[in-house]
């Protein structure tokens, strides 16, 4: 990190001091002279790497408030810098504060412009600086660097003034809302420096005339005046800077108010300065005066840490990421290697199972095939001992049935079985017949039949009468007589018998 | 001035174009490296998935495997794998005849065909059966002389044998003759099934 080195200048002396970890070390001051001039460009020559902080703190500060119509980008830049060239013609130290916009009407913008008004003060000082090609964060004055410093005692007040006191000056500056409208700096003669209360108060009625006259505040109106004061001088103040029916004092703990803000070295008296530099130091994006062109090297500097802070964030995040990626690489290699111990125990397995089988005579697929078609053909073959065992235990209960012919099948040869499905149904087609000693009558012959039939069932065979004794059917002829004298052929008939499901 | 921007800022940009390429670089290396470890697993837990499928198929084919090569052992015993014995068929059938007292039979085999088959039935892979149709006819004592024939021919002949169709019909009385006459007359028709390997056939 740069060395941060405050240059405060109050018009007539440029004081260099070292800003460290809070502490305020004082390292040099310098005259408008040559010779003095000359060691503080060797002072920046030696502190080249440096942020330069410069405060201005002299009276020639001019302030402009006005309102105008609300543009934004290039329109509002131009039109900023076109009010300011009006204003403050011959200086390139000015800045345009924006305030806000109004919340009625067209809301208008309000903008501060100022400027130091008298530019030559401070030439020697930022030419040697940007002769050496000092980095220069920027040009802040005592009016722009209170609001901030004080925000949280003015902004409930509205408006205010707050006093501050330097080496050789007192200041006076106007604020409403937490915002700045100008400040005033009265020089101190040498008599007044060691007490410089009684200046505060009359400084105080005059700023307050001022104020009522060009009516920034109402007509008699209570006007709040904040006075930073060392503890050693309290007393001088709290005997001068009496309340009124117009100024209501406060006096604000110097001290205390350095510890807030983080400045760790001592305060000596009530002079602001250490103070002022140290919150300058601190923050560096409050307004400021420089031009773009002083502050080029600090511009600098900033792109070029923004580059190294890019390029550090992203390596950073690059590793982060590589490493998370490697990380996730090497579990899954692991995860491999343990999947690869798996698959060598498992093909040495395999390899086990494979020898313990029997060597194969045939190609694996051939085995499965030829087995396969042959279980087919096996099961395809059914055997007429599969109807003629059952058939004979039927006809042994009925010995007054004479087999003429027996027709096997191994399989139904109608046109819808060619396709030769297997386990076609074997069949078997009897050719029988009945004595002709049987009951004459025709019933008896038919209960016969079917007592028969029924013998079959009983053997789990389906049993279809294809062809019966006579038939009784209507659409054919039937003859016979009734004299009951005995049947000359004996009835024969057809079954087709085959097993049951 | 812009020389003096570029005079200030190159180095700066310049280390910050090689510290993105670092970056991108270490990303990609090590992205590239992750992948290649993903796809070594992918490969490996592919490849032991596979095996581990096959292993299992393996154990469910160990048994199929025993039954198979049983009934292709038996194949063999049988003789229905490799050519037809017609001459074996012919003495079997002698045998039978005389070990059983059967009356004589007649046989005529016509050459043989490819067995037929349904669009059901399972494919032989590489080996192709035949057939050879066998008519028999033989005079019988009663139907048993038969079913012994149809029996002991299927057990001893070198093929499978399949019966397709049996007729037993009843002979006329022959009156008083001295020796015990035939009842019956069978006519059957068998298949005799073979099966050849096609690199036997080519030989």
């Amino acid at each position: 990190m740069p060395a941060k080195r405050i240059l405060y200048f109050d018009g007539a002396e440029l004081c260099a001091r070292l800003s460290k970890r809070g502490r305020l070390q004082h390292e040099a001051a310098f005259r408008d002279e040559e010779e003095s001039l000359a060691a503080f460009r060797r002072y920046v020559r030696s502190h080249r790497d440096s942020q330069f902080f410069l405060v201005a703190d002299v009276a020639d500060e001019g302030f402009q408030l006005e309102v105008l119509p609300h543009v934004r980008g290039a329109d509002r830049a131009a039109l900023l810098a076109r009010r300011l060239e009006q204003h403050f013609h011959g200086t390139r130290y000015q800045a345009a504060i924006g305030l806000g916009r109004q919340e009625d009407g067209r809301k208008d913008e309000r903008v501060l412009f100022t400027a130091l008004t008298r530019p030559q003060a401070l030439e020697p000082w930022l030419g040697i600086l940007s002769a050496e090609k000092a980095c220069i964060v920027g040009l802040f004055t005592p009016a722009l660097t209170l609001p901030s410093l004080l925000r949280r005692l003015i902004r409930q007040r509205e408006p205010c003034v707050v006093v501050c006191l330097g080496a050789r000056r007192i200041r006076h500056t106007f604020t409403q809302g937490g915002e700045l409208r100008f400040s005033r700096l009265t020089p101190l003669s040498a008599a007044m420096r060691s007490d410089p209360a009684p200046v505060c108060a009359k400084e105080s009625e005059r700023v307050y005339q001022y104020l009522e006259g060009q009516r920034m505040i109402p007509r008699g109106s209570l006007l709040p005046v904040l006075v930073l004061v060392h503890s050693a001088q309290r007393a001088g103040f709290e005997q001068h800077c009496r309340c009124t029916a117009e100024l209501h004092y406060q006096l604000i703990d110097l001290e205390s108010l350095a510890k807030r803000v983080g400045l760790r070295s001592p305060l000596s008296d009530s002079c602001a300065a250490p103070l002022l530099s140290h919150w300058v130091s601190r923050h560096k994006s409050m307004p400021q005066l420089a031009p773009a062109p002083l502050r080029r090297f600090h511009r600098y500097r900033q792109l070029r840490a923004a580059a190294a802070g890019i390029g550090a964030t992203l390596l950073g995040a690059s590793t982060v990421t590589a490493g998370a990626l490697v990380r996730e690489g090497i579990k899954l290699r692991e995860g491999t290697q343990a999947l690869e111990l798996a698959l060598a125990a498992e093909t040495t397995r395999y390899a086990g199972l494979s020898e313990a089988l029997p060597p194969l005579p045939l190609d694996r697929e051939d085995l499965r095939a030829l087995a396969r078609r042959y279980e087919s053909v096996e099961k395809d073959s059914p055997s007429p001992l599969d109807l003629f065992l059952p058939l004979g235990r039927a006809l042994n209960r009925f010995p007054d049935v004479e087999i003429e012919r027996i027709e096997w099948y191994a399989s139904d040869e109608s046109p819808a079985a060619h396709d030769g499905e297997p386990g076609t149904a074997a069949f078997a087609r009897i050719h029988a017949r009945l004595p002709a000693v049987v009951d004459l009558h025709r019933r008896g012959i038919f209960e016969r039949l079917d007592a028969f039939k029924h013998s079959l069932n009983e053997q789990s065979l389906g049993v279809v009468l294809e062809h019966k004794p006579f038939d009784l059917d209507s659409a054919r002829s039937l003859r016979g007589d009734t004299s009951g004298s005995g049947w000359t052929e004996a009835p024969q008939f057809v079954l087709r018998v085959s097993p049951r499901d | 001035m812009r020389k003096e921007t570029f005079r200030h800022l190159w180095p700066a940009v310049l280390l910050l174009m090689l510290t993105v390429a670092g970056a991108v670089a270490l990303v990609a290396t090590s992205a590239r490296f992750r992948a290649t470890q993903e796809e070594a697993m992918e490969s490996t837990r592919s490849g032991l998935s596979q095996l581990r499928t096959r292993l299992a198929g393996l154990r469910q084919d160990e048994q199929e495997i025993r039954n198979q090569m049983a009934l292709v052992d038996r194949m063999r015993a049988r003789g229905v794998i490799g050519n037809e014995d017609r001459l074996q068929w012919m003495e079997q059938l002698r045998r039978i005849k005389r070990e059983h007292g059967l009356y004589d039979l007649e046989y005529e085999i016509p050459p043989q065909g490819i067995l037929a088959q349904g669009a059901a039935t399972p494919a032989a892979g590489r080996f192709r059966f035949y057939s050879s149709r066998m008519a028999l006819r033989m005079d019988l004592l009663h139907e048993g002389d038969l079913l012994v024939l149809l029996a002991e021919f299927a057990r001893s002949a070198h093929a499978h044998v399949r019966t397709t169709r049996c007729t037993i019909d009843r002979l006329p009385e022959m009156g008083h003759a001295s020796a015990p006459a035939a009842q019956l007359r069978a006519e059957c028709q068998l298949e005799l099934i073979t099966a050849r390997h096609q690199a036997e056939e080519r030989q």
